[in-house]
């Protein structure tokens, strides 16, 4: 990491780099473990993350595939059963339906199907997340498919050190995790706290605390909270940021424990709204904190429209800074 | 043709045995649902005995098998207990997936038996993932891939098969053509015809097997042995076959002709391989009464075992989702 | 007593209507037999019964509708035929198939089968001076052809070698017209060829229906012949039509694992052909040696009839179109 000037200074480093720094450490920690999908080789991977690991690690631990999402995923999938270390890389989310039934029928059925005998440690990766001008068919937030899952571990990509430090942590895991990595944040850059080795996958994690009022968000709704945050504490609201982090299963106690502390609870996702992660964040509050709360829970999340593709509507269709300010008042008045 | 008659005694005696523990096994099933002690959805296997027998004898104890939710026959030939099976259809707890998979998804890690899956075609890949495993490890077992005409419609099939010979994977695919999707024939449910084609095209060795007869089904693993255990390529047999019972047990069998049903069952492989071996002094009458005793034993022994299982106790529900459940 | 009840063919069947009783009180009944027709939402289902005796009693008629679980029909069982290990080899075949084994016929038919071939043999051998020919065949050409023509073809076109046997021995005949022919008190040539295929009956004996001009029939409607009627000859189920007027009778004992099968003829015909099992054997092939599939195709003619010349010349034809498969 020295710079070509030769000062010594804390390295910045992108959520792009700080994935392809994972991949690195996993490939290197595990014989088993291989990446495999499409352009994710010579091509260097369609967002570039894998750029470069050809060469370092050889064809068999770097392998193109096809444009096969059910074929190459099941393949995974097998691999897995059979003893491998898969990390399968679904381009972008949007591609994962052609996957959907080797995802959810095999990776999370097996354990329980064959009575706990077979199990399927296999990461899948995939791109998401809306707000480059794709328009419907790839301007996707499926977390919530994916969360619905039984069986499944589902994490959120939100920061830097989750893009460093998750994917190690799944390639620990005896189950399928699916990770959930947003296109929108591959070139934000930040300095990684050199003292944080790990992260676990179990937790959700408070980005900023707060005392007012607790914002409850994952993925690319993250940035998005902490401007928020930033902007309300000119006006002396002082809110707080939940990043759920893990969508399955869901960290209940950490969302209960803020909310018991700030007694107002606003939910945020680029996801549809209806029937969404929100809706049973929402639900769990009023279940378990029902009378600690000083108003009722509210969400902000993705407009229900197929995502349209001029700039001014797509802003329109998913959460924005204000949405969430006005959204806090409402709660706060 | 001469190779056939380095069978021996033995080796005629324990094929059919596989077989007919497998028809008599099918029979008892039909009853068992018939009565209701087993429910959900039961296929059943009569009339393509000879393939499972056939496929089976030639693989390996570390060889690895998937298969589809007709499975009974090869997991009965691959050496899972009859009343290991029966209990788990009867959903109960000394089933091989303590009673949470049933009819469709029986799975027995010690014998290398991966399912069971209920998805058509879904387990190609699956089977295509599991041969890669062995490739990259240089292990010389292999995976074998049973499935039905019906999936070779299925797109996943095609993306299993370039893959499969796109890496160069050791994986047998065995198509057990019955002719019938469910209720839609071959020809209303291809273009082409003929299975064998589809697996050429994607670069593999595809050869047809009269399904009927085990003595061809033996024949073509000789070859297949060659070609995946030794050569480490894919290869595809399609086994022409017939199921002589209905697709599931709740079937009216609109489609297909009582004639038909009749004139396949006149192949029925059964008496097709018994009528040889005792022709040619392999078997004798004695032998093969002392099989069908055997067997009905074995049978009236495994539905007495499954009906005396215990059932799994539902504080167990959330076991075995996650591994460190 | 057994109850016979309504089956639950699926989670979502509550009820049925009894179409049609397939089996009526005082008829016995084996597990695995079609007992009755059920409608259901679905359509008509053939239901089995999964006991074996005697049916006493019908407690629901044709056109009620009536639960799942509902008694049926009432059956008096056997005693328990799979303990006493007594099952036939019959009783491999498909349940609703019908079954072949004696048991199922009077005794009387498998005794009067085996008396009259019994009868049969012994009178040709007393009457009919046998001579013997035989000559052994490469079969290369034939299964090579056999093989290309059955990889081509839907399995149930696919053909056996015997067919072939068949054709070239109708052909065959057809060049040598005396030994298509009867002898009683001298030779009486005869219009068609019909070759006799002999069925082997185990304990029961032998049976010998007849594929109908086979000297004009195609490999394909041989095949079919064969297909139709070898095994209602194993089920005893052949038509009066099946059998008999053979001009020639075919025995072979397939991959039985004899090489050579020499046939007693069946008066009053002239000659019967034996065909052994194919085996691998050194054959000088273009002047060297090579490993060739090989038949033994026997004679056994009446001498009164014909004498060693005629049979050499028929089979030295059976021979040649043997090789030249195409041709037949």
């Amino acid at each position: 990491m020295q710079q070509s000037n030769g000062m010594q200074q804390e390295p910045t480093i992108s959520y792009r780099k700080a994935l392809r720094q994972a991949l690195r450490e996993v490939l290197y920690a595990d014989d088993r473990a291989f990446l495999m999908g499409e352009d994710v080789g010579r091509y260097g991977g369609a967002f570039a993350v894998s750029k470069g690991l050809l060469d370092e690690f050889g064809p068999e631990r770097i392998m193109d595939t096809p444009l096969s999402e059910s074929g190459f995923v099941g393949a995974g999938i097998g691999a897995a059963m059979a003893g491998m270390r898969p990390i399968v890389e679904i381009m972008t989310i949007n591609f994962s339906l052609l996957a959907m039934d080797q995802i959810v029928n095999n990776a999370a059925t097996l354990r329980h199907m064959s009575g706990g005998q077979v199990g399927v440690p296999i990461v899948i990766r995939m791109g998401c997340g809306i707000g480059r001008q794709l328009a419907a068919q790839h301007s996707h937030s499926w977390e919530p498919l994916f969360a619905h899952i039984a069986g499944l571990t589902v994490l959120s990509v939100g920061t830097l050190e989750d893009a460093r430090w998750m994917l190690p942590a799944a390639m620990r895991s005896d189950d399928p995790v699916v990770i959930l990595e947003y296109t929108s944040l591959l070139n934000s850059e930040g300095i990684l706290d050199g003292n944080v080795g790990s992260v676990d996958i179990r937790t959700a994690c408070v980005r900023r605390h707060g005392s007012d009022v607790t914002l409850i968000t994952y993925g690319t709704g993250v940035p998005k909270c902490l401007a928020a945050a930033e902007r309300l504490a000119e006006s002396g609201i002082d809110a707080e940021v939940l990043d759920l982090r893990v969508l399955r299963p869901l960290d209940e106690q950490s969302i209960l424990a803020s909310v018991l502390r700030t007694h107002r609870a606003v939910v945020v996702e680029d996801a549809w709204r209806t029937l969404g992660v929100g809706a049973e964040v929402s639900a769990r509050i009023m279940e378990h904190a029902f009378r600690d709360l000083a108003s009722p829970v509210l969400r902000v999340a993705g407009v229900e429209v197929p995502i349209p593709y001029p700039k001014h509507l797509e802003d329109a269709a998913v959460p924005q800074v204000e949405g969430i300010i006005e959204a806090v008042r409402k709660v706060m008045s | 043709m001469v190779d056939r008659f380095i069978m021996d005694a033995a080796t005629a005696k324990g094929l059919l045995h596989q077989m007919l523990r497998i028809r008599r096994f099918e029979d008892a099933s039909a009853e068992q649902y018939s009565r209701g002690n087993i429910r959900g959805f039961l296929h059943l296997y009569s009339g393509e005995e000879a393939i499972a027998a056939g496929v089976m004898q030639a693989l390996r104890h570390d060889d690895i098998i998937l298969s589809s939710y007709r499975e009974h026959g090869h997991a009965l030939a691959r050496g899972i207990a009859p009343s290991v099976i029966m209990a788990e259809m009867f959903g109960m707890a000394d089933g091989c997936c303590r009673g949470r998979g049933g009819s469709m998804h029986l799975f027995d890690v010690a014998t290398n038996f991966y399912g069971g899956t209920a998805i058509v075609a879904s387990h190609l890949p699956m089977a295509v993932g599991m041969a890669l495993a062995i490739r990259k490890r240089d292990e010389h077992r292999i995976v074998c891939c049973f499935f039905g005409d019906g999936a070779a419609a299925e797109g996943t099939f095609a993306e299993s098969l370039n893959l499969a010979a796109l890496w160069s994977v050791p994986v047998l695919f065995v198509c057990e053509n019955n002719q019938y999707a469910m209720g839609t024939a071959l020809q209303y449910s291809h273009a082409e015809k003929d299975i064998a084609q589809k697996g050429r095209a994607y670069g593999i060795e595809s050869v047809h097997v009269d399904g009927m007869d085990l003595l061809a089904v033996i024949d073509a693993m000789r070859h297949a042995e060659a070609v995946v255990r030794t050569a480490r390529k894919p290869m595809l047999l399609v086994c022409n076959t017939y199921r002589f019972r209905a697709h599931s047990m709740f079937d009216a069998e609109l489609y297909r002709s009582k004639d038909e049903v009749v004139q396949w069952k006149r192949r029925d492989p059964i008496d097709v391989f018994t009528t040889w071996a005792t022709g040619c002094g392999l078997l004798t009458e004695d032998a093969v009464a002392q099989i069908e005793t055997t067997v009905a034993n074995e049978i009236t022994e495994a539905v007495t075992m499954a009906s005396q299982g215990d059932l799994e106790p539902v504080e167990d529900l959330e076991r075995h989702i996650y591994a460190t459940e | 007593m057994i109850e016979f009840t309504m089956p639950s063919l699926g989670a979502d069947m509550e009820d049925a209507v009894l179409v049609e009783w397939k089996k009526h009180v005082g008829e016995h009944v084996q597990r695995g037999d079609i007992i009755a027709e059920v409608e259901t939402q679905k359509g008509d289902i053939e239901i089995e019964v999964f006991d074996t005796g005697t049916i006493t009693d019908i407690r629901v008629d044709p056109g009620q509708r009536v639960p799942v679980g509902t008694v049926l029909a009432l059956i008096d069982p056997d005693i328990d035929v799979s303990a006493n290990g007594k099952l036939s080899v019959a009783k491999s075949s498909a349940d609703a198939r019908p079954k072949p084994s004696a048991e199922k016929f009077p005794a009387a038919t498998a005794d009067s089968i085996r008396a009259a071939v019994a009868a049969a043999v012994t009178t040709s051998n007393r009457e009919i001076p046998h001579y013997y020919l035989s000559t052994t065949i490469d079969m290369q050409p034939a299964m090579a052809w056999l093989h290309a023509h059955n990889s081509a073809v839907p399995i149930e076109l696919r053909l056996l070698p015997t067919v072939l046997y068949i054709k070239a021995i109708a052909k065959a005949l057809r060049d040598v017209p005396d030994l298509n022919a009867t002898w009683d008190k001298g030779l009486h040539h005869l219009e068609h060829v019909h070759v006799g295929v002999v069925v082997s009956l185990r304990q029961v004996g032998i049976i010998v229906p007849t594929i109908k001009d086979a000297d004009t029939k195609s490999l394909d409607s041989i095949m079919a012949d064969l297909n139709d009627i070898i095994p209602r000859a194993r089920e005893l189920r052949l038509r009066s039509s099946d059998v008999g007027n053979a001009t020639i009778t075919l025995t072979s004992l397939g991959e039985g694992g004899v090489d050579h099968v020499y046939g007693v003829i069946y008066p009053p015909q002239v000659a019967v052909i034996g065909v052994g099992g194919v085996r691998r054997q050194p054959l000088a092939v273009n002047g060297s040696v090579e490993v060739r599939p090989v038949v033994t195709i026997t004679m056994a003619g009446d001498h009164r009839a014909t004498d060693g010349l005629t049979g050499s010349t028929f089979l030295s034809n059976v021979a040649t179109y043997l090789q030249h498969p195409e041709t037949l």
